[in-house]
């Protein structure tokens, strides 16, 4: 992917400076009828002029390639930009801000080599995040940074993924099947990835991968692979987008953290073999229907980073109306919300009625609602124990309806997990 | 290959050695020239303009490295009318802004040799410069002509205003049709 600028060569803030302290000396020198401030002047006109008689004719395309690194909450990026003959990389300036998900650890360090330049940056991240970085920007800039030009920048879009670690232990878990046969053994079908199975001719859409070159040859005409998928069920991860009570700033920092776990849950239960789907309730329901493999994967993540709180909160009853149409009910479906209104646990009532037996993960809002809330450590703990109350209540009216694990601590799904191993139905009777 | 420096190095990188020396210096020797008030309170002057400017340098975090120019001009058109009209005060008005643009160069985070390729830059305000005081000195001074110079300067001033403030043809995005 390009990031393409039309922009061209331009003077910089500094520029202006310098043609303001030369329009300041010349009045000076007017008004005292006095030659020396001019020459001064005349050094500060010109400068900007300079900075554009050394710009470069040609300016780009230039190349990046970048990875990132590191564990939890660490986020490390490092890359480094090819620079064509025509430029030289000392003249190039890395733009690449901190997300503001992340926070920065350091600087981006950056290091010049002939025909190339490196960078590096060291972010963190507070909480699980799921982010698309943008590809950075490059601009050539002169020696006294008075003159710069947008450099065209090929390369890719890195994706940020860090969620807690425990999603890797979601494939024991207990899953509602969707298929009509009791008992233990494992439902099999045929698909895209797991052992082999046989050989079929090809159809339109099927992908180049799975092509058989060995029958195809033989036969003449193009056969693919075909692969027994076996799966231990079904799951469909449902996210709630409405904005709520909170405020938009907590609502976008919950619904950060609930991207960041579905997409980690998701990876975690497509490594079994799980099918899964997904739901995202803004002011409307949009999902992707249940699949499995690789391609599943990235359907999700797409989906996942494209999703953001709705503006609008509309009724509960929304939620899960078209929802039977992409995804077959009867699976197990797993809610992430904040539970923060009494409307939200309305969703789980629709979704229990519409046939989807569900497990809530609640992120709890209560540490983002008491970022600067009053020093006085007795008001704190007063308003601290009131919403700790008022959270406890609206988890209690969801249990009514559904499991729910209540979520605090977001770097581990410990409990939820936990939750899970056991099954639904032996924690029932439990 | 050349790495950029650590944080620990930025205020150094803020202050920037060389071009602090070299307007430092340019300044004071202006200051010397002072005939209104005499040369300390002249020298005293650049100091504090120097001063002043590194103080906004270290101080001031983004903008500090073009915000410092501010009182550099102040002490300059003081010290350029409190200089008598001689070739050595001209010359080291032109020498002063010169300084003060390599000064400018050195900012914290800057690639290698910046000050190496800002001298390419500040050839041609240096030529420019020269000129306009090999001029003055075959031109005999007179106010008229003063007046003349600063008009023709802010002329030029408009005009390159007026064609940078577009975009420039070079870079402009090749058609997609034919």
């Amino acid at each position: 992917m390009s990031a393409p600028s039309n922009d061209g060569l331009r003077l910089t803030i500094r520029s202006w400076v310098c043609y303001s302290g030369a329009v300041a000396l010349i009045i000076t020198a007017v008004a005292a009828r006095d030659p020396i401030p001019l020459f001064g002047a005349l050094v500060l006109l010109f400068a900007p002029i300079g900075s554009l008689v050394t710009a470069p004719a040609a300016a780009g395309p230039v190349q990046v390639f970048w990875a990132e690194s590191g564990s939890a909450g660490i986020v490390n990026i490092a890359g480094s930009i090819e620079v064509p003959n025509t430029l030289d990389s000392r003249d190039l300036e890395v733009v690449l801000p901190c997300p503001a998900e992340l926070v920065e650890r350091s600087p981006l360090a950056i290091s010049f080599g002939p025909g190339s330049v490196r960078f590096r940056a060291e972010w963190e991240a507070r909480s699980p995040a799921l982010l698309n970085l943008p590809v950075p920007r490059v601009l050539w800039r002169d020696a006294l940074g008075l003159a710069e030009r947008p450099i065209d920048v090929e390369g890719t879009e890195l994706v940020i993924e860090r969620y807690a670690p425990e999603v890797d232990r979601l494939g024991g878990m207990r899953l509602q099947r969707t298929i009509a046969m009791p008992g233990e053994t494992r439902s099999k079908a045929i698909g895209e990835a797991g052992e082999f199975y046989g050989v079929r001719p090809a159809r339109p859409g099927d992908p180049w991968r799975r092509t058989n070159w060995h029958a195809s040859a033989r036969s003449g005409s193009r056969y693919v692979n075909e692969f027994s998928l076996e799966r231990t069920g079904d799951v469909l991860l449902y996210l709630d987008a409405r904005p709520s009570s909170l405020g938009p700033k907590i609502d976008h920092e919950l619904f950060g953290i609930s991207r960041a776990t579905a997409i980690g849950m998701a990876r975690g239960f497509l490594r079994e073999n799980v099918r899964v789907g997904l739901a995202v309730f803004g002011e409307f329901v949009r999902t992707v229907p249940l699949g499995a493999g690789r391609s599943q994967r990235a359907r999700l993540r797409e989906a996942l980073l494209a999703a953001h709180v709705s503006p609008i909160a509309p009724p509960a009853e929304r939620g899960t109306i078209g929802l039977r149409r992409a995804i077959t009910p009867g699976i197990t479906t797993i809610l992430i919300s904040p539970l923060a209104d009494e409307a939200a646990a309305l969703l789980i009532v629709h979704l229990r009625r519409r046939g989807y037996p569900t497990i809530v993960l609640s992120p709890s809002p209560i540490a983002a609602q008491l970022v600067g809330f009053p020093s006085r450590p007795e008001d704190r703990g007063l308003v601290e124990r009131i919403v700790r109350v008022y959270r406890r209540q609206q988890i209690a009216r969801a249990w009514r309806e559904a499991p729910v694990v209540d979520w605090t601590e977001f770097w581990s799904l410990a409990r939820f997990t936990g939750f899970l191993e056991h099954g639904m139905d032996a924690r029932r009777h439990a | 290959m050349k790495s950029s420096p650590a944080p620990g190095s930025i205020l150094r990188q803020r202050s920037g050695r060389w071009g602090l020396a070299a307007t430092a210096t340019v300044t004071l020797a202006f200051g010397l020239l002072d005939r209104t008030e005499g040369p300390f309170v002249g020298m005293a002057v650049g100091v504090g303009a120097i001063v002043a400017a590194l103080l906004i340098r270290i101080l001031v975090a983004r903008m500090g490295t073009v915000l410092f120019l501010a009182p550099l001009l102040a002490a300059w058109a003081y010290l350029g009318l409190a200089a008598p009209v001689t070739v050595l005060a001209e010359l080291l008005s032109v020498l002063a802004a010169l300084a003060a643009l390599a000064w400018m160069a050195e900012r914290p985070h800057a690639p290698p040799a910046i000050l190496r390729r800002a001298g390419d830059v500040l050839v041609l305000p240096a030529v420019g410069a020269m000129i306009a005081l090999v001029s003055g000195l075959l031109i005999p001074p007179g106010e008229l002509r003063i007046g003349v110079a600063a008009l023709l300067l802010v002329i030029a001033l408009g005009l390159v205003v007026l064609t940078l403030g577009r975009s420039h043809p070079a870079s402009e995005p090749p058609s997609s049709t034919l």
